[in-house]
């Protein structure tokens, strides 16, 4: 059976069903209504604006509310999208997987549960962006770090729950997320981990429980609704430096890679290594018109021109060091001497103590502080639009190299910039490529939709598959993951059966369906 | 050890943001709402996606919104609620009708200024 990609509810069972959520959050709170059906689209989607668009809105503020919403939406057999604040940019924004789904927006559950300082975490509700948590570090003048992504208007807990990474200490921000709360497709609710006990002294304090663990099963997935997450934070360090090398030949991308991969392995370097192409940082601080205004991607000549005004390499490393001054300098001196032998390598850093001003954008990144800089990268060619391409490679200098050559000389082929950079974990990369195109030009999003299913299938072929993609691309970075006859989508499917046997959440999301009926593949 | 429960974001604005109205005028709590909303990319910085793109399209005394003295009312209420160029639209979860009007006060506060001149 084809897949549902248009929910198929009766137009009465939806005006029951809104007359009911009204009931339940307050008339203000749940609409049907046109305009706020398409507030929830994604806003940088290659194609229509509205292809991706919802059925309307709920938006509860409570636990006992979403469990009311979802008993509701069981009977009478209404789809809900979960979105936490729905800045999933790049990957889908706001918008359901399939037309006609109700958004169950939790953006109004936003308090800060608990923050503690000697333990260092926090405990937040779905609807805590990064730029709240760190204002309320301020407010209380709490001497704690978070991990925060690129744009910090994201939710914490919808992050974590997308396995998202950051520039801090914790930059893996689902690794370092224990503690979970979820209603599950039939209301109920799960405490996950220590949770499970009532009366837990360590829920969000120990990675697991007892017996099965199940926290992943509730990250990219539709198997219930997240109401509450712990976080690891950092103590604030006495000594704090942030460091860049600057490669200036593309050729240099493998040895730096190389070089810099045992301090990743041995944990010198415990925040996310960033290794940026020049393009991609140019379109943090300039639009690609300053540079270049001609057809296709920028010319050799002119990347040369930006290496120079902008005092770039063609590949650039970021990292931060945190500690001791002594144990700061002494990780920096065998770092320098790890890649000195990269002819013309430029090496900068600038340091920080307790109570210093810290003004640069990606110093602040690394110390916890969100911000939005990044997201100059949309405006790069005007009228922005952006979709990231997300596989994941080993940390070796040769992956990185025919990843890299891979994906530039399609993006080249399709008259594409590529605006690209490696994001290092401690063996593995996620190689980050951001396709930037105008959303006024149907043409170049008709490329944009081909370029991207090509690398998909291209990538796949050479063992390389996507940790998180856009929803138009679901499906198929599922079908790539197909080892044994499609033996994970069968068995994803089947607990989506099980969980949530009429398809109530997320229909779609990553690939996952449900039953055959549902449009599954069992 | 400081443990805190219950935190509730908005509230902690709102009561913020009532204290100063008293003693301004509503157009104050329009500047809480730009400030939480719309500085990060609408700043007067070189690091803000916002101003970096008007920048290169539009005079200089356009580029920072806040200093904008041509903005009107519908304007800003059409691109904070549907996005234009690369800036996403925003939900009434996130900025309220109320908070809507009250930014559009700020950010419109020229015209008023205009009119109280010529009288």
């Amino acid at each position: 059976m084809a897949k549902l990609e248009q929910n198929s509810v009766s137009q009465k069972q939806i005006d029951t069903a809104f007359k009911e959520f009204k009931s339940i959050v307050g008339d203000q709170w749940a609409s049907s209504l046109h305009e706020d059906k398409e507030s929830y689209n994604d806003p940088y989607n290659p194609g229509q604006e509205f292809e991706f668009v919802s059925g309307g809105f709920v938006a509860p503020e409570s636990v006992p509310e979403v469990q009311e919403i979802v008993r509701v939406a069981n009977r009478l057999g209404i789809p809900l999208w979960p979105l936490s604040t729905g800045k999933n940019l790049a990957y889908g924004g706001a918008a359901p997987r399939v037309p006609g789904t109700v958004m169950l927006d939790l953006k109004r559950m936003n308090r800060i549960l608990e923050v503690d300082e000697e333990l260092a975490y926090a405990v937040v509700e779905p609807g805590v962006s990064f730029f709240d948590l760190h204002q309320y570090f301020k407010d209380n003048n709490l001497k704690l770090w978070m991990s925060v992504p690129g744009p910090g208007w994201g939710s914490i807990v919808g992050n974590g729950l997308e396995r998202g990474a950051g520039y801090g200490y914790y930059s893996d921000h689902f690794a370092s997320s224990r503690g979970l709360e979820v209603v599950l497709p039939n209301g109920e609710l799960l405490r996950t981990g220590m949770g499970a006990l009532p009366g837990s002294n360590a829920w969000h304090l120990f990675n697991y429980g007892y017996g099965p663990h199940v926290e992943g099963i509730f990250t990219q997935s539709n198997y219930g609704i997240v109401t509450r997450m712990g976080r690891d934070l950092l103590p604030e360090p006495e000594f704090y430096m942030s460091c860049e090398i600057n490669c200036p030949r593309e050729s240099d991308l493998e040895a730096v890679v190389t070089a810099l991969r045992p301090f990743k392995i041995d944990e010198t370097i415990r925040n996310s290594l960033t290794i940026m192409n020049l393009e991609l940082i140019a379109s943090f601080m300039s639009v690609r018109s300053q540079w270049y205004d001609g057809n296709g991607p920028i010319p050799e000549e002119i990347l040369k021109v930006m290496q120079e005004k902008l005092n770039l390499g063609r590949w650039n490393a970021a990292f931060a060091l945190y500690g001791s001054e002594i144990k700061v300098g002494d990780a920096w001196n065998r770092i320098q001497n790890a890649v000195k032998h990269i002819s013309g390598v430029e090496l900068h850093a600038r340091t920080y103590q307790p109570g210093d001003e810290i003004l640069h954008p990606r110093d602040q990144s690394q110390a916890g502080i969100p911000s939005l800089s990044e997201f100059s990268l949309v405006n790069w060619r005007g009228a922005g639009g952006h979709i990231d391409f997300s596989p994941i490679g080993p940390l070796r200098g040769k992956d990185a190299k025919i990843m890299n050559d891979l994906v530039r000389s399609l993006n080249y082929e399709y008259g594409f910039d590529h605006l690209g950079g490696f994001y290092c974990d401690a063996r593995s990369f996620r190689c980050i490529n951001t396709l930037v195109f105008r959303k006024d030009d149907p043409e170049e999003m008709a490329k944009v939709r081909k370029l991207f299913s090509r690398l998909v299938s291209e990538f796949a072929k050479l063992g390389y598959g996507e940790y998180r993609t856009h929803l138009a691309y679901m499906d198929q970075v599922a079908s790539t993951f197909n080892y044994n006859d499609n033996a994970m989508l069968r068995f994803q499917d089947l607990l989506k059966s099980a969980i949530d046997p009429k398809g109530i959440i997320a229909p779609g999301k990553s690939g996952v369906w449900g039953n055959k009926d549902m449009g599954g593949v069992q | 050890m400081i443990k805190t429960c219950g935190f509730l974001v908005s509230l902690a604005a709102g009561t913020l943001s009532a204290g100063i109205a008293t003693a301004n005028d509503a157009a104050v709590e329009g500047k809480l709402t730009f400030d939480r909303w719309c500085q990060g990319c609408h700043a007067d910085s070189h690091f803000a996606p916002g101003t970096i793109y008007l920048r290169s399209v539009r005079e200089p005394e356009f580029a920072v919104i806040e200093n904008n003295q041509n903005l009107s009312r519908e304007l800003v209420a059409e691109v904070v609620r549907r996005g234009r160029g690369g800036m996403p639209s925003f939900r009434r979860t996130e900025i309220s009708k109320q908070e809507l009007e009250a930014l559009i006060d700020y950010l419109t506060r020229w015209s008023e200024v205009e009119e109280q001149g010529s009288k």
